[in-house]
């Protein structure tokens, strides 16, 4: 059915208010007198109701959905931007303001800066009307950035209040939107950094500047310099002040709704790959790395301690080893018998032990005298003297009676012979 | 005092003991006590002692540490949490208006869950997603939930309930990643035929799980 769209205007406008409220409500009608009811609101008898239902019906302005009645999207939209542009001044609003005080400044820096304190007594007229011109304009950044905040504040109060589940989500985009849009831009206009500050910085310096210069001359201009001075503190903090309330309680749902979207978003995408089968897409090797060390593969000391002792026990004994080096021949050693017969081509021995202890130098001093012992004991050679003697080997030393030996068959002999010349 | 009484008094007191949690793939929040103030507070040491051992350790902006680095756990665990956590957060994300709150991800780690009332075998599409990784709703507690507490991502609590650590975050980051990520790229992790051995086993998976029933139910 094709709308006439004069009429569909005309129609709107007539029943602002209460198109208004539907758009802004998100209104589905399931029933009829759903819609009676809220007709109601705004004082419509039952037959008037019915009259504005069925034209709303023929116009379009309600508009047959899956199982409910609604206004169209397009009117919602439009309904909600004009009240956005009519309900919330821009950020370029704002910062109209700026500049135009930033002319008027410019203005009165002009006649401050006027080097004859006459000259500036006679702009004394022109001199207040610019502080008066800035001081509107400050008023009137004073309201906009009010007014703002006060409409976003009221914005979060409806979301809150909302049990729809559609006209939050909706509500909630909105939200985001006026941040972004109108809240922040705001606030970056009032920061310290930014032209608002310079140009009320500037303000303050001329009015005290005036202050000074007049002081005494036009207590009307000076009077009307420190009004404004105080005004511009009182507009910093309160502009300041209300956007930063306004950011406080918008900023915590816009910014749990910006991520929960993201979020969703990224599930949404995950589960979509997951139902595919298309595990690669999520990385999860890389992404979503879980370490796994097994403890088991710890060894503990008991443990490895009793595995060692039976590892030991266990083993095979290695076999000997044969040394290097061939071993030396073993020397028979030194008998008395042997001394004896060495004695037998001796004629005479002054000191026995000495005797064994120079022929026997590998011998050690206990050996040594084991055998100058053994050999007395059984020797009638062998005589003791009256003298004592110190016999040393390496670290052992003895204090011993010194024995001769006297070799019989040798003097004997000698004796024969010279028996045997006496004989001749 | 011996060199070696030395040397172990410049070490952070309870490093053992979290060195042990970390290597297992435990997450560690301030809900583990001593072991996570102990990391706290001696993080640069504990940073350069398993970096020697070839570890990363991770301090995660929602004040939890993990390490990265070593043998991994196998992909058919992560799978199972990951597609656990996925379906959590798509129904939270749908019923969130439910709520005064109108958000859920800010107290996640705060709201208990009832495991009855879980929704990933609420509809057949859930169901169909779950048993492709062989997960029903009688072995779900024992392969998934088990798991996730071993590994500090959730509690389990009495009365077959749980609540979520700080280290859930991670999933919902990995969230966040997927949310940029343009659903065409594809990745370097092998395919699915080729990750088939390296999948383990549910087998393996309880053997992993150091909980007792007793304890579980504490």
């Amino acid at each position: 059915m094709r709308h006439n769209a004069s009429e569909f205007v005309s129609f709107v406008s007539r029943h602002f208010r209460l198109v208004q409220t539907m758009c802004r409500e998100r209104v589905r009608f399931t029933r009829d007198d759903e819609i009676v009811s809220f007709l109601q609101r705004f004082d419509f008898d039952d037959r008037g109701a019915l009259r504005v239902i069925l034209r709303m019906r023929e116009l379009g302005v309600l508009r047959d959905r899956v199982g409910h009645w609604s206004p169209p999207t397009f009117l919602i939209e439009f309904l909600d931007q004009l009240a956005e542009q009519h309900s919330l001044a821009s950020p370029k609003v704002i910062r109209g303001w700026v500049e135009s005080s930033r002319d008027l400044v410019n203005r009165l820096l002009r006649c401050v800066e006027q080097k004859e304190g006459s000259a500036l007594l006679t702009m004394a007229a022109t001199i207040l009307d610019v502080i008066e011109e800035i001081a509107d304009v400050l008023h009137n950044v004073v309201q906009t950035v009010e007014g703002n905040c006060e409409r976003i504040s009221q914005e979060v109060n409806e979301y809150r209040a909302l049990e729809d589940k559609q006209q939050m989500r909706d509500r909630l985009l909105r939200l985001v939107r006026l941040q972004d849009e109108y809240l922040t831009p705001v606030i970056r206009i009032l920061d310290v950094n930014e032209e608002l500050h310079a140009t009320t910085d500037e303000i303050s310096r001329c009015c005290i500047r005036l202050e000074l210069r007049l002081a005494g001359l036009s207590g009307e201009v000076v009077d009307g310099a420190a009004r404004l001075q105080r005004e511009v503190v009182w507009l910093r903090q309160i502009t300041i002040g209300r956007a930063e309330e306004a950011r406080r309680e918008l900023a915590p749902l816009v910014e749990a709704a910006v991520r929960e979207s993201k979020i969703a978003s990224g599930v949404h995408k995950a589960l979509e790959h997951v139902r595919q089968q298309n595990w690669k897409w999520l990385n999860l090797t890389s992404d979503m790395s879980i370490n796994d060390d097994k403890d088991s593969m710890l060894f503990s000391n008991v443990g490895i301690e009793g595995f060692l002792k039976v590892a030991t026990e266990s083993a095979d004994p290695t076999p000997p080893q044969l040394p290097s080096h061939p071993p030396r021949t073993i020397e028979n050693p030194t008998t008395v018998s042997d001394l004896r017969q060495e004695l037998a081509g001796e004629r005479h021995v002054e000191d026995l032990l000495q005797w064994i202890i120079e022929r026997e130098p590998d011998l050690g001093l206990g050996p040594a005298m084991s055998l100058f012992h053994a050999l007395v004991s059984s020797s009638d050679e062998a005589t003791a003297s009256n003298e004592r003697s110190s016999y040393v080997r390496e670290n052992l030393s003895v204090q011993a009676q010194r024995w001769r030996w006297d070799n019989p068959s040798k003097t004997s002999k000698r004796k024969t012979i010279s028996a045997r010349r006496v004989a001749k | 005092m011996t060199h070696s009484e030395q040397a172990k008094a410049h070490y952070p007191p309870h490093m053992a003991r979290a060195f042990r949690d970390l290597r297992t793939g435990r997450h560690l929040c301030v809900d583990d006590g001593e072991t996570y103030q102990d990391i706290r507070r001696h993080e640069d040491q504990y940073v350069a002692i398993l970096g020697a051992m070839g570890y990363r350790l991770t301090h995660h902006p929602q004040n939890f540490y993990y390490i990265t680095g070593g043998n991994q756990l196998n992909s058919k665990g992560v799978k199972a949490i990951t597609l656990f956590l996925l379906i959590l957060f798509q129904h939270l994300e749908d019923n969130k208006f439910d709520s005064d709150d109108r958000s859920w991800h800010r107290d996640l780690a705060n709201r208990p869950f009832k495991i009855a009332e879980l929704p990933h075998f609420a509809t057949s599409a859930t169901r169909m997603l779950m048993r492709n990784l062989d997960i029903t709703d009688e072995n779900l507690r024992d392969k998934v939930l088990r798991l996730m507490s071993r590994l500090g991502i959730l509690e389990l609590l009495p009365g077959d309930m749980f609540v979520f650590r700080a280290s859930v975050y991670r999933f919902v980051d990995l969230c966040v990643a997927y949310a940029e990520r343009p659903s065409e790229t594809t990745s370097n992790e092998p395919s699915e035929a080729d990750s088939e051995n390296s999948e383990g086993t549910w087998e393996d998976l309880a053997n992993d799980s150091d909980l007792d029933d007793d304890e579980a139910d504490q």
